[in-house]
């Protein structure tokens, strides 16, 4: 039973849970992904939804954005963590950082 | 014409209500005296409907209310104290630690079993609901050893324990043949038409119990623990971004997540499991004993969009049969609530052609039986239209009215930050109604002074104490900022100022305060303080430095007994 959910309400239930299990990333995580998102709306033609997440955007949104190599990566790594949570926690039907 | 004596036959019986209400409320004063078994069982509250008079409710505070804070403390207003009962790590029993977390507290007078009240004297049970691998014991990333996975296991499930008041009218942790834990690795049984199914993969014993949130208490003398978050534990937590606790293949997720019964008042009990309360994200279970007898289980599924569900039980309620009376939770019927339209949706394999038509995307059934439906309940409310609501916390019933209140603390999808208490009115005031009526009773935001209900309790003159959840990164920042830290709040139910939030207390930096719980008499209110420094990401600079003080310690969860009330039926 999946309903669709949007980006800005994965990111927010995520971080519910990172804070109980490794709060010392949730700092870093929290400032990139809300950067992520809040390009995902400003973006004319990107779905804000969880399920338009995919690598290929994180590298589109790098790009545009200016990211440094090492930003880059760690936007990825917290996407990547993101995507697998939402898919173990049911939200979504598979992960594309599988 | 007709119309007319449709609205004075309206009026009259309006009238005849609320006298037949206020004669029950001079009953209701003299119930307070009553063995709290009695009381409960009596409870056949007036068809008061929302907005009616309560009568017999306080509607001023006992208090002068404190203005909200960011002190790194349990504020309090003038005249009113607490004493740290237990904290993380303290022992309940030799070489037996109280657990990490702590959240719901059920008071069990130690006289109970005899048909006593004490109010000096009595079991707490309470709640641990998740561990903090960090402040615990200094994870920092990586696969877990056996011994730290065996420790998170230790920290969770629930403590029972004795606690005494003294002459000097402080409350203590004592020494008990009762006192024990229950954890993550506790022999559980199922019971219920889950037990023993292909969901649960057979089992009718269990190992553990987890992620217990809030709970409550049975006219019986027992103890519900809620499990919730149950889906974090299966998680990994190798990877440098973990994903949950990463506990071992040995925690099974269907095992969890259910209503979970204990008697403390007996040593060797095992915990049952109630499978036919349905699996969910449950917060917590307002049990209440109906005219007719039937023990009706009130539900949050504290999910986003999660459902408020209703257990009715196929037995009744035997006075003085403790022995019938503990197995009322093995069967009976599971509603979910359709607030669109006023209704109970019966989740029953059998009597719902929905469910058994329901598939899933590759053309399977999603349910195969009556076990299915239970074992996820959510997917079993959506597909029969059940109504996804603001994230249900507490549940509790009116003691005078009979109306349910329902704590939705927030729901960012619906564009609402601030939640809101709803109460929901059976039709006839019958408790097994399939019908209802509903309305708002507070809402959260700066115009009340509280945001994020949560935790609630009740006191017998029908006053409502709520407590807070904002989330620990968003306290007292932004939209945030009016209520200061998570907080306790008075909420009389009745009159010009029902609704009117009046601040009891405001909790340590970044807790929640959980699990309210009064004595019997009204004296002592018991409280936990949860999460106190969560966002702590580094030993040794930790946000909060409660209940110690100390710059070097980690901050503590505990349990608290608030004193300085004057008790039921008395003024300050």
């Amino acid at each position: 039973m999946r309903e669709a959910i949007t980006v800005d309400e994965a990111i927010e239930d995520y971080l519910h849970g990172v804070v109980r299990v490794r709060p010392w990333t949730k700092k870093r995580e929290e400032e990139l992904l809300h950067a992520f998102c809040d390009w995902m709306y400003a973006t004319p033609g990107v779905d804000p939804q969880l399920a338009a997440v995919s690598p290929e955007l994180a590298a589109r949104y790098a790009a545009e954005a200016g990211l440094e190599a090492t930003e880059a990566e760690a936007l990825l790594a917290a996407l990547r963590s993101l995507s697998l949570w939402a898919c173990a926690q049911g939200v979504v039907e598979a992960s594309p950082f599988a | 014409m007709s119309s007319r004596n449709s609205l004075w036959h309206r009026l009259l019986q309006s009238r005849i209500s609320r006298r037949d209400a206020l004669r029950g409320g001079a009953a209701a004063a003299g119930a307070a005296l009553l063995p709290l078994e009695l009381r409960m069982a009596e409870a056949a509250p007036a068809d008061a409907g929302p907005g009616s008079p309560a009568p017999g409710a306080s509607q001023r505070p006992p208090f002068k209310p404190i203005t909200p804070t960011t002190r790194d403390e349990l504020v309090l207003p003038e005249g009113y104290r607490y004493d740290l009962i237990r904290a993380w790590g303290d022992e309940i029993a030799p070489g037996v630690p109280f657990g990490y977390n702590n959240d719901y507290i059920g008071y069990f007078p130690i006289d109970g079993p005899e048909g006593g009240r004490s109010s000096t004297d009595g079991l707490l049970w309470v709640n641990h609901e998740n561990p903090n691998p960090l402040l615990m014991y200094g994870y920092r990333g990586g696969p877990k050893t056996p011994e730290q996975i065996r420790m998170e296991r230790n920290a969770v499930g629930g403590s029972i324990f004795r606690v005494q008041r003294g002459r000097d009218g402080r409350w203590r942790f004592v020494r008990d043949r009762h006192n024990r834990r229950v954890t993550g690795s506790t022999r559980c049984r199922l019971t219920g038409p889950a037990a023993g199914s292909p969901g649960v993969f057979g089992a009718t014993e269990v190992v553990g119990s987890v992620a217990n949130c809030s709970g409550g208490v049975t006219p019986w003398g027992t103890a519900l623990s809620c499990e919730e978050n149950f889906q974090d534990y299966a998680l990994p937590a190798h990877t440098e971004l973990g994903l949950g606790y990463g506990w071992d293949r040995t925690y099974i997720p269907e095992h969890m997540g259910w209503v979970v019964e204990h008697d403390p008042y007996d040593p060797g009990h095992v915990p049952l499991k109630r499978t036919a309360m349905g699996r969910f994200r449950h917060e917590n279970v307002a049990l209440h004993i109906s005219r007719e007898g039937h023990a009706i289980g009130y539900m949050g599924d504290d999910l986003r969009d999660g459902c408020v569900y209703k257990f009715v039980s196929d037995g009744t309620y035997q006075p003085g049969n403790r022995e019938a009376n503990l197995r009322l939770l093995e069967t009976g019927k599971l509603y979910a609530a359709d607030f669109g339209r006023g209704r109970w949706l019966l989740l029953d394999y059998d009597a719902q052609p929905r469910l058994r038509d329901a598939r899933r995307a590759d053309g399977t059934p999603l349910f195969r039986g009556q076990a299915d439906v239970l074992l996820d309940a959510h997917a079993a409310a959506i597909t029969l239209g059940g109504t996804p609501t603001d994230r249900p916390e507490d549940l509790e019933v009116h003691p005078l009215t009979g109306h349910v209140y329902v704590d939705l603390t927030n729901n960012s999808r619906h564009g609402n930050f601030h939640g809101q208490i709803i109460r929901i009115r059976e039709a006839d005031g019958r408790h097994e109604a399939t019908e209802f009526q509903w309305d708002f009773f507070a809402v959260g935001g700066p115009q009340s002074g509280f945001s994020s209900p949560d935790n609630a309790v009740f006191d017998p003159l029908g006053n409502l104490w709520m407590a807070t959840d904002v989330s620990s990164g968003s306290i007292a920042k932004g939209i945030y900022s009016f209520q200061g830290n998570n907080s306790l709040f008075f909420l009389p139910t009745e009159g010009p100022d029902a609704g009117r939030a009046y601040q009891f207390a405001s909790g340590p930096v970044e807790c929640e305060l959980t699990g309210p719980i009064w004595t019997p008499d009204g004296t002592t209110l018991f409280l936990a303080v949860q999460h106190p420094g969560e966002e702590t990401t580094e030993l040794g600079r930790f946000t909060s430095h409660w209940p110690h003080g100390r710059a070097d310690r980690a901050p503590l969860p505990g349990v608290v007994a608030i004193t300085g009330f004057p008790g039921w039926g008395r003024r300050r």
